[in-house]
């Protein structure tokens, strides 16, 4: 018998049993669902992660602290560690974390590889304001270049911000009565720090662009971070800072790697600066912490999606079993016609494969439509700004689609075992 | 010809066995109608199974046209059984929910003919059956001598040598049976097949050119095979 008979044959028997075979394929379908989102689910979180690390991380950098604590258990110690003048006090409970000062910085730059090291001076501003608007909070930082920034007005002639120029986040068009994001460009802001000792000083700066609200939960601060030229940032800094024991030391720097882009350099580097004794941390190693999570929440209700195939699989065994019974008859019958044993074997497995492929293709394709629908909900709903959590890979469902169909067919190969072993006059004695 | 050497069939093992047929030898004519007459349990069918190549011979050989059956290998005798054979069984067998057109289309496809060529083959072969109007139908809708009369179509679809039936009319009243009897005659005569009936009934005996008599797995007597051979 050809496959084309076979096929037709096979789908004509469960178009007989249309209620058996839709529920055998339902138990399956609901695995595929499960697959199918879960595997969506996580191209989703990983996605978002990416864009989290390289909207927050150039990759080309490594962001270096005074050790490697401070990446994998976070800043400070909850037990008492023998002093280091490195040490400093972060936020009000006083934790200690030790921080980079000048001459770590010079070290860091002698390391072979690093192009140069870049301080990031965030500076916390006593307001922000314009002419005719409220004062509101904010702290002033330099540019980084080498992140990938979104603006929705204006633009950076030579990729950095002029001296005397700021990048405005977008919250702040409203809130200092610009009308418009178009409208800020060349308007003036007005700065005032402060320092501990309570002098104050006031810069103005001209809007160059406005920054387009991140689409990312790390970068929430940066709503509320003005992007000023390095000489600024620093002049800003060192109004706030110097004279204080806080002054040029940082609990992170940024260094650059010759050549950063390419894989193997920024890894000798970052093992080199390791070495000599700082912490250090690619974008890599920050999506990968990301996808690690990931992936084990994804392996996680995998396992349960796959609970729900081992149910269905067995599913499929009982289904082809009864199949088998009932038509023991027919079999007889073929076989006593001349059809083979592995033509009727075929006609079972096949049989097997189409509940298998109904099962997953419904399973799949209510996913994605679920999915699809409530995409934007659940991006609302988990403050995901304008990412899709749900994001299905046509590949990934194919390849499961097929997954599916193997379970199925290997779930019918021994009812199909037994109906191609008949005996024909035994089959055609039964009444 | 159609040639039993020695032919012998046990079932079961040692203490259950039980010889169903014993040393049969026998020379029967190609062409032919052929009665196999007995009383129940006398083996009739387990003649026609080792005929049809549904079962092997304990012992002897079975030689139909020079085939040699108890040589050939399963795929041979699944071919022998879907090209050479066209079996007719007492309760019918055919699909109840599959139309008449699928059921006699069976053949055709365990024999691989091509999909274009079926429909031509199903069409004749149900005309020479008077069935061409439920070609559609569900054989399940089917009267028993229409069921019966569509298995017949299913078995000569494929042209074959030789039509082996097993109480054909078994399950019917005796003048839905005489119809069914009369169609098989006239295909027998229309395609010079060899008919081999396996049947309780004196009066379809009769009609045979040969007759066969088992008994307790022996044969008891023989009729008609000279003026058959002549
Ligand atoms: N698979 C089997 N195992 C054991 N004994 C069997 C088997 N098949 C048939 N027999 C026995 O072989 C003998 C002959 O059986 P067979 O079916 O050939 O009889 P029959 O002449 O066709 O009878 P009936 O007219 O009732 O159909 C019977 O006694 C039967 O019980
Ligand atoms: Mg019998």
């Amino acid at each position: 018998m050809s496959w084309a008979d076979i096929i037709k044959r096979s789908g004509r028997s469960l178009r007989q049993a249309k209620i058996r075979t839709l529920l055998t394929a339902a138990a399956l379908a609901v695995g595929g669902f499960t697959l199918t989102a879960t595997l969506a689910a996580a191209n989703g979180a990983k996605a978002y992660g990416n864009k989290l690390v390289y909207t927050n991380f150039d990759p080309s950098s490594l962001i270096v602290a005074k050790s490697q604590d401070i990446f994998t258990s976070g800043p400070g110690s909850n037990k008492p560690q023998p002093y280091s003048s490195s040490y400093a006090a972060l936020g009000d409970r006083g934790q200690q974390v030790k921080e980079l000062d000048q001459n770590d910085l010079t070290a860091l730059a002698k390391i072979s590889g690093v192009a140069s090291v870049f301080e990031q001076y965030t500076t916390s501003a006593q307001f922000i304001t314009s002419p005719n608007s409220g004062k509101f909070t904010g702290s002033v930082e330099a540019f980084d270049p080498t992140i990938s920034h979104q603006f929705t007005a204006g633009n950076l002639v030579n990729g950095n911000v002029p001296s005397g120029d700021v990048v405005l986040p977008q919250d702040y068009v409203s809130l200092l009565n610009f009308k418009s994001d178009q409208a800020a460009i060349g308007q003036t802001v007005s700065v005032q720090l402060r320092q501990i000792v309570g002098k104050t000083s006031v810069m103005n700066f001209k809007v160059v662009a406005v920054l387009a609200a991140p689409s990312t939960l790390i970068g929430g601060s940066s709503n509320t971070t003005l992007l000023l030229s390095a000489q600024d940032a620093q002049s800003a800094y060192d109004f706030v800072n110097q004279g204080t024991i806080n002054y040029n030391r940082f609990l992170t720097a940024t260094v650059r790697v010759v050549d950063g882009t390419n894989q193997a350099k920024l890894n000798a580097v970052q093992k080199a600066i390791q070495k000599a004794g700082y912490g250090a941390e690619s974008a890599q190693n920050a999506q990968a912490l990301i996808t690690q999570i990931v992936n084990v929440l994804q392996i996680i209700i995998l396992v349960f999606g796959l609970i729900t195939l081992v149910a269905s699989f067995f599913g499929v065994v009982n289904t082809q079993y009864i199949s088998v019974l009932e038509r023991t008859r027919e079999i007889g019958l073929m076989k006593a016609l001349g059809m083979s044993s592995r033509s009727v074997s075929k006609l079972f497995i096949v049989e097997a494969a189409w509940i298998g492929a109904i099962g997953a293709v419904i399973g799949s394709i209510l996913a994605i439509i679920i999915g699809t629908l409530i995409n934007p909900w659940i991006s609302k709903k988990i403050n995901f700004s304008g990412s899709n959590l749900l994001i299905f890979h046509w590949q990934q469902v194919l390849g499961l689609i097929v997954f599916l169909v193997i379970v199925s067919v290997v779930a019918g190969l021994l009812p199909a075992r037994k109906a191609s072993r008949l005996d024909p006059i035994e089959a055609l004695r039964t009444e | 010809m159609i040639s039993f050497r020695n032919v012998s069939k046990v079932y079961g093992k040692k203490d259950n066995a039980f010889v169903a047929l014993k040393d049969i030898t026998i020379e029967l004519p190609e062409h032919k109608t052929i009665a196999v007459v007995g009383k129940s349990g006398s083996g009739k069918s387990t003649f026609l199974h080792l005929l049809g190549g549904l079962d092997r011979p304990s012992e002897g050989s079975i030689n139909i046209n020079g085939k040699e059956l108890t040589k050939l290998n399963k795929k041979a005798m699944d071919q022998y059984r879907g090209q050479d054979l066209g079996f007719v069984f007492q309760s019918f067998f055919v699909e109840a929910n599959q139309s008449c057109y699928q059921n006699v289309a069976l053949p055709l496809e365990i024999n691989r003919v091509p999909l274009n060529k079926r429909k031509a083959i199903v069409e004749d072969a149900l005309s020479q059956v008077d069935l061409t109007e439920k070609i559609r139908s569900k054989a399940g809708t089917l009267s028993g001598g229409q069921k019966q009369r569509l298995a017949i179509a299913r078995a000569i679809v494929t042209k074959p040598k030789v039509i082996l039936a097993d109480e054909p009319t078994g399950n019917l009243d005796s003048s839905t049976g005489d119809k069914v009897i009369n169609l098989l005659f006239d295909l027998h005569k229309k395609y010079s097949s060899t008919l081999v009936i396996v049947t309780h009934d004196q009066d379809i005996a009769s009609k045979c050119d040969v007759r066969l008599y088992i008994k307790d797995g022996q044969i008891e007597k023989v009729e008609g095979l000279k003026g058959a051979a002549s």
